[in-house]
């Protein structure tokens, strides 16, 4: 079985439940892969992403009456996201400086895992949301497109541009 | 325009054809300058093989994500302690639409800013204790996504055991040994054939059972006893006695049960050539339901192993050990093996056989137990023991204890007994006399489905005797501030909270 499979299968479902009201296990289950997504992006270790992703859920929950506009979850989720994400840099910022190209703590032991989102992080805010949300939503630009609010067109740019900057920075980070 | 430059243009159309983004009239024009472009060619092939370390990279995010899901929707999703607690603080009217509706749970609390923020420092509180959980495991696969497969599979087969050892009394070992082998179909119900080993260790029929959701009906043939029981069910007491029958081995409420605990991964390994991924749990609460009746303070090791390939449960076993409700010590053991998943299965393999020649029916089928089997039960004890059993909530011990007290006994009905059995070897003196006792197993039933239903039961055989009329016998809740309660001369009378409580305080000690 591929790993494509059961997260295409989950994107259907999540168009489906879409139509359905918000509860707290929906919310986990149908945007917690994107939210950790981008928390790594900026964090580039699973530790502090997970934290943050914590944070999110729960203003989330303490927030959900308002969100207005319900089809509009996965947005505000990862606007949430973003700011606790930039509340994190400012945080350790304050606390000690680091640099930019600081090398992510190498946890799950996964080399590889940290050296494409180590490089991920170093692409443009806009370049990473939308390479991270196309590999996590089943590499569906119409998807990333509505969880970003911006066009396809302007989504398959981004991508495209984003994977190509990525390669020369997995080159390099090779070198 | 330089030829170089007229590349690093089309780079941009490589790498959306790697992303399988590129619409097929430019993919055949990109392609067909590859032919002939070898830095191109070369970039398409870097970035091909880039591609999967990219997506891997993202798959374990994906997969690292499923096992936070679990984590958190286990904390605080429908069913969790987390979400009961918030129920708990609902007051009475909304609590059944509450567990049933998700969306009114959610928009309960949301309505009323005390509830909200009671809400969100359970939470809190419970994310706490999670983001340990979260790093303490590291699995590729995620409960919660076994636990949708298991939902969608329409039958399945499966073998299993259970061995309980105990305690008739200090010093006087008992073992109780099943294995069996069941279907269980959405559409067709379920069957289960029990095999008991019979003195020489060779595995004999035991018993067979077959309820039909569908046609409202159970049967069961118990073969040692050479007794059947044919019923006819009402809707909600055949979808209740299939639960009850398959809660050992229906795998949905135990992967909903580990879900609702804390467990640990336990790696890969394999189970007859299949790669299986382990789960564990050493919470007393889960799987507490089975258990809870009979055990005192018990440890608890319970594990599954998922096909890694199929992520359908491989195997399951649960390990129980402590002291019974008379102190007694006591383990059990239920292994459930062998999955065969979605098989074909047809509605004839549900129905059940005809009945053997020289089978008797049962004359007082066993719908579900209600009071009249109990007072029934209660009856039995005081004709076979001479007075009420000293404990009844100990199901697993149920032949030992009936067994236990009737050597004792001097009742007439004892001595008839004594009497019959003269002669028979171990076991088949033990099947006689539980079969004598089938009223008094049935109290039992009725006592543990108490307390599997959470309806505050307690029980004083120990104390109360058949002459007692105004004693507590058998207690159990009826609705918020209200008992039904079974007094000693077997009379039976609903009761307040407070004045439960003024004749319990008039009980001996």
């Amino acid at each position: 079985m591929t790993r494509t499979e059961p997260r295409d299968t989950r994107r259907i479902a999540k168009t489906v439940a879409a139509r359905k009201e918000l509860t707290p296990e929906r919310l986990v289950r149908e945007h917690a892969s994107a939210v950790l997504g981008l928390c790594m992006t900026y964090t580039r270790n699973f530790h502090d992403s997970e934290d943050i992703m914590q944070d999110v859920f729960l203003q989330a929950f303490t927030k959900l009456d308002t969100l207005r506009d319900r089809t509009r979850v996965r947005p505000w989720l990862l606007k949430i996201a973003g700011r606790k994400c930039i509340d994190y840099y400012r945080k350790r910022r304050s606390s000690y400086p680091i640099a930019e190209d600081v090398p992510a703590r190498p946890d799950y032991g996964n080399e590889h895992i940290i050296r494409v989102h180590t490089a991920i992080s170093r692409l443009p805010t806009s370049y990473r949301e939308a390479i991270t949300l196309y590999y996590l939503d089943g590499r569906d630009c119409a998807g990333v497109a509505r969880s970003l609010g911006i066009s396809e067109v302007a989504v398959r740019r981004r991508l495209v541009r984003a994977r190509l900057m990525l390669h020369e920075l997995l080159v390099e980070d090779e070198s | 325009m330089t030829k170089n430059n007229d590349c690093q243009d089309r780079h941009e159309a490589i790498a959306a054809l790697v992303l399988g983004e590129l619409e097929i009239p430019a993919a055949d024009e990109i392609k067909k300058h590859m032919d002939a472009c070898r830095n191109c060619r070369s970039l398409y092939q870097a970035l091909t093989e880039e591609e999967e370390i990219v997506r891997s990279a993202f798959n374990a995010i994906d997969e690292r994500s499923r096992v936070i899901e679990d984590s958190l929707v286990a904390q605080f999703g429908k069913g969790s302690r987390v979400c009961e607690d918030i129920v708990g603080k609902l007051p009475e009217s909304q609590k059944t639409e509450t567990a049933h509706h998700e969306p009114n749970l959610w928009r309960t609390i949301m309505k009323s800013k005390t509830i909200r923020f009671t809400a969100a420092a359970v939470i809190m509180i419970a994310c706490v204790i999670g983001v340990s959980l979260w790093r303490s495991t590291s699995s590729g696969i995620a409960l919660a996504d076994v636990l949708a497969r298991v939902d969608q599979v329409k039958a399945f087969r499966c073998k299993g055991s259970w061995t309980m050892n105990g305690q008739i009394a200090p010093g006087k070992p008992y073992r109780f040994e099943t294995r069996y082998a069941d279907v269980m179909s959405q559409e067709y119900g379920y069957k289960s054939n029990v095999e008991r080993p019979d003195p020489n260790s060779e595995w004999m029929p035991y018993a067979e059972f077959y309820v039909s959701p569908q046609k409202k009906t159970f049967v069961q043939i118990a073969h040692t006893t050479k007794k059947y029981v044919r019923a006819q069910l009402s809707d909600e007491d055949a979808q209740q006695r299939q639960k009850e029958l398959s809660q050992y081995i229906e795998p949905g409420a135990l992967l909903k049960d580990i879900m609702a605990c804390k467990y640990e991964t336990l790696g890969r390994s394999t189970i007859d050539d299949v790669v299986v991924e382990g789960f564990r749990t050493t919470d007393p609460n889960c799987r507490s339901p089975v258990r809870d009746a009979w055990f005192k303070d018990p440890k608890v090791d319970v594990k599954v192993w998922i096909s890694v390939k199929t992520r359908l449960p491989v195997r399951y076993e649960d390990l129980t050990s402590g002291l019974d409700q008379r102190g007694n010590t006591i383990s059990q053991r239920f292994v459930v093996h062998d999955f065969e998943w979605d098989v074909p299965v047809t509605a004839a393999e549900f129905e059940p056989p005809p009945i053997p020649d020289g089978y008797a029916v049962v004359d007082n089928p066993p719908g579900l137990d209600d009071e009249e089997t109990a007072i029934q039960g209660l009856k039995r004890c005081v004709e076979l023991f001479g007075n009420y059993l000293e404990t009844i909530s100990d199901d697993t011990g149920a032949t030992g204890a009936i067994f236990f007290a009737f050597e004792k006994s001097e009742t007439p009905t004892a001595l008839r007994l004594k009497e019959e059995v003269k002669g028979l070897t171990g076991d088949e003196k033990l099947n006689r006399v539980s079969s004598a006792g089938g009223r008094v197993r049935r109290l039992i039933w009725f006592y543990v489905r108490l307390v599997q239903d959470k309806k505050d039961p307690a029980y004083y055989g120990k104390t109360v005797t058949p002459k007692d009329a105004d004693k507590v016998l058998l207690r159990w809740k009826v609705s918020d501030n209200k008992y039904r309660v079974i007094f000693g001369d077997l009379s039976a009378e609903t009761v307040t909270s407070e004045k439960l409580a003024a004749l319990e305080m008039a009980l001996p000690k």
